[in-house]
């Protein structure tokens, strides 16, 4: 018997991905940081990803969405695929993995 | 929708130039200072260091906030930038405008000169308040943009003053002193100007850049009110009751307003995330206490008898707020912002980034650079209040070297490929 379904083995490549994905100010992958709040794939939606970013207006902003677009599209071409920006919730600190944490000498 | 203002091409041009004529003015400014030590010990009202007061003040500190204006606007009100062209024209403007004031104050040609010089100054002002006012549209009303706008409105002020100013040396239509309008012109365009742009800018930047939470926002709208009342007292007294000597009582709002933007810098740096600053945010965080030493040397300034003293106390608040705490605010900064524009330019599209923006400069000068403009900083101020000219010689050399390194670095940013 499978474990994972087909869908959730897609959703978690696509998060292991989109750890290729750098914020180029702080040079910590999206995933380290807290960004990305959803990973959903179905057959009729396709790839949804929703993820945040540290700070409204960051001049890093569509870099990193262009980013991931170009990830997933590379990776999964004949998909379909809907990168949405939100803003709920607010980003905090403690989003960041600790991973991440290590990575901003944040400990 | 977030905007891509900075990757359209003309716009990454009109930036590029402005930092690159900013860094090249930093450097001419430094040589001539260190050709024009003794004017330092003189009144501020002479030639030598009317023209390099200007060049710092239009040609360094101005230029390079325009310059990151042009990129930060569009991240505070999610518009393009409404017109690169006119960010053109203003910047020729400008420039032409500040060479000739340079030639006509170093030369002492005060009559058309300097009204051409002027007027050329004030239409690049006022095109830039067009830019800056059409860039935002009904919904922009963050606390960022007031004090931006605002700054803009008060440089247009200071620039009609300084208008005023180069045409009555011809037609002498001031009923009191031309220094009393100095006096104003000075207030204004640095506390009005600067002080409230820094604000603005630095309370978007700092929080984005040390990743910092639950910032106190509050504190910056009494320091928009308090400052801007002290501002119009300077403006309304000094202009029309043609009264100057009450300007320490308005200066009490301001420094209030200051020290409440203080305290929210103090909180954004308690509050961050990022414990290990770079050198450009160490840099922005001694800005602000040089700061204080600036607000202290002015304060002080005010309740000193002796007119010989109190002249030196004079040059050394002026030095320690332009090249003090704009300078090194400035030399902090731009690394916090052009190589993130350059970068955009060169790897946006690029699936092989090579670099990150933190690459594009030397990161060992900057490491250098800022320990000799501390020393250069504490040896002026030490000269200037001592009149030893042996400490300003050492400053003025540091203060080359500096300005030397830092354009190094900016065009080494500028010519990545």
């Amino acid at each position: 018997m499978e474990l994972i379904s087909e869908e959730n083995k897609i959703e978690l490549n696509i998060f292991n991905l989109l750890k290729e994905v750098i914020d180029p100010e702080l040079a910590i992958n999206i995933i380290d940081m807290g960004l990305v709040y959803d990973i959903s794939f179905t057959v009729e939606n396709g790839i949804v990803v929703n993820l945040t970013l540290s700070s409204e207006g960051c001049p890093m902003g569509d870099v990193i969405l262009e980013d991931v677009k170009n990830v997933i599209k590379e990776n999964y071409p004949e998909t379909k695929q809907k990168v949405n920006l939100v803003w709920e919730p607010k980003w905090n600190s403690t989003f960041i993995t600790p991973s991440g944490r290590k990575t901003l000498n944040m400990d | 929708m977030l905007n891509t203002n900075v990757n359209s091409k003309s716009t990454y041009s009109i930036i590029t130039i402005h930092y690159a004529t900013g860094a090249i003015s930093f450097l001419i400014a430094s040589i001539m200072i260190c050709l024009s030590l003794n004017a330092f010990s003189e009144h501020h009202f002479n030639p030598k260091l009317l023209t390099i007061t200007h060049i710092i003040t239009i040609g360094w500190a101005t230029l390079i906030i325009m310059g990151a204006l042009y990129q930060l606007l569009p991240t505070i009100t999610n518009n393009k930038l409404y017109s690169n062209k006119l960010a053109a024209i203003t910047y020729i403007l400008m420039v032409t405008g500040l060479i000739i004031l340079s030639y006509s104050f170093w030369t002492l040609s005060v009559e058309k000169v300097i009204q051409i010089a002027t007027s050329i100054l004030l239409i690049g002002i006022l095109l830039f308040l067009l830019n800056i006012y059409k860039t935002a549209d009904k919904k922009t009303s963050s606390t960022e943009f007031n004090f931006i706008i605002t700054a803009v409105l008060w440089l247009t002020v200071t620039g009609i003053i300084g208008m005023l100013m180069a045409y009555n040396f011809e037609y002498n239509f001031f009923s009191v002193d031309h220094l009393n309008y100095l006096t104003i012109h000075a207030h204004i365009g640095i506390l009005g100007w600067f002080i409230l742009l820094i604000i603005g800018i630095a309370s978007k930047l700092l929080p984005m850049f040390l990743l910092s939470e639950n910032n106190k926002v509050e504190l910056l709208k009494y320091s928009y009110y308090l400052i801007n009342t002290g501002l119009i007292l300077i403006l309304v007294d000094g202009y029309f009751f043609n009264e100057t000597k009450r300007i320490i009582f308005y200066i009490l709002p301001i420094i209030v307003g200051i020290g409440l933007f203080l305290i929210f810098i103090k909180n954004v740096y308690k509050n961050r995330v990022r414990k290990k600053l770079d050198i450009p945010m160490k840099k922005s965080i001694i800005s602000f206490i040089i700061l204080i030493i600036s607000i202290f040397l002015y304060i002080t300034a005010n309740f000193v008898e002796d007119k010989e003293i109190k002249q030196k106390i004079v040059n050394a608040t002026g030095f320690s707020f332009l090249l003090g705490f704009i300078t090194m605010l400035i030399l902090g900064q731009t690394f916090k912002t052009l190589p993130f524009i350059i970068w955009l330019n060169i790897y946006k599209d690029s699936k092989e980034r090579k670099k990150l923006p933190k690459d594009l400069y030397s990161e060992t000068i900057l490491k250098f650079q800022l320990p000799l403009y501390l020393m250069s900083y504490t040896f002026f101020i030490a000269g200037i209040l001592s009149s030893i000219m042996f400490l300003l010689y050492i400053g003025g050399a540091l203060l080359f070297l500096c300005a030397l390194l830092y354009n190094f670095n900016v065009f080494k940013i500028i010519l990545t490929k």
